[in-house]
């Protein structure tokens, strides 16, 4: 029923694959700041971010290389500088999967209710 | 919305007390027909066991943590998928128990746990999902 009805098998292992790695990478708070300063402008560099943050340049290639393993940025080469942006894709997928968890508890929550409601 | 966005949570207050919600989650009997349509598993630290719902649909579940009256977690995941933890919390409200759900996938909790000890952490950063763990 309402547990089929959110998505095809193939659709919600693809979800649930993709929000642990995303949401891991989120866990660190320099991460979601590049992240949200990459969503504000289209690329940057590592050292135009380290500019904005008081860790090495050193520091924020390493985020980023976790958030790239993450698929949650692209690099690009031009010329000797490497240009990030971010790739939204997983991080819409990880809120889709916040989203489609949390309706699964409504039902599983209104069930409960029901259940606890029949018992006198 | 303070909810942490790296988790689902959910709640709902019932006008029943602590231990009369704690019946639904304190067996298999008690968790099936909402958890889901078919329970097989002892609610015990440590145990495993089973979950099916009437689509097919089924999970491999793991027992946590059992703290009568007041908090139910285990870890589940789908056959192909990636585990998460699930929290279950009651507390006392004015208007009877409000039971309190978190889900977070366990890559991303263990990834939460080591942020917390890395000293990059800012001591301003916001209330962690971990505090109502605590």
């Amino acid at each position: 029923m309402s547990q089929a009805a959110n998505r095809r098998p193939e659709d919600a292992i693809e979800r649930n694959a993709a929000a642990g790695p995303v949401f891991a990478a989120l866990a660190d708070p320099t991460r979601r700041h590049i992240l949200s300063v990459l969503s504000e402008g289209s690329t940057a560099t590592a050292s135009q971010l380290a500019t904005d943050l008081p860790i090495s340049r050193q520091a924020i290639a390493k985020h980023l290389q976790a958030l790239a393993e993450a698929g949650l940025v692209k690099s690009s080469h031009q010329g000797r500088e490497t240009l990030y942006r971010l790739t939204p894709k997983p991080l819409s997928d990880a809120m889709q999967w916040i989203a489609a968890t949390g309706a699964l508890w409504d039902a599983r929550l209104e069930r409960l209710a029901e259940r606890l409601s029949e018992e006198r | 919305m303070t909810a942490n966005p790296r988790t689902a949570q959910r709640e709902i207050t019932l006008p029943v007390g602590r231990e009369r919600a704690w019946t639904m989650l304190r067996d298999a009997e008690g968790l099936s027909g909402w958890l889901a349509d078919e329970v097989t598993l002892e609610v015990r630290e440590g145990a495993e066991g089973a979950l099916r719902w009437r689509d097919g649909t089924e999970r491999a579940v793991a027992v946590e943590e059992v703290r009568e009256h007041r908090r139910l977690s285990f870890v589940w995941r789908e056959p192909e998928g990636d585990p998460t933890l699930v929290e279950i919390s009651l507390d006392d409200v004015p208007q009877g128990t409000r039971i309190a759900v978190i889900e977070m996938p366990v890559l991303a909790l263990e990834a939460e746990c080591r942020s917390l000890d890395s000293p990059s952490r800012a001591a301003s950063e916001g209330p962690s999902m971990l505090a109502p763990l605590a």
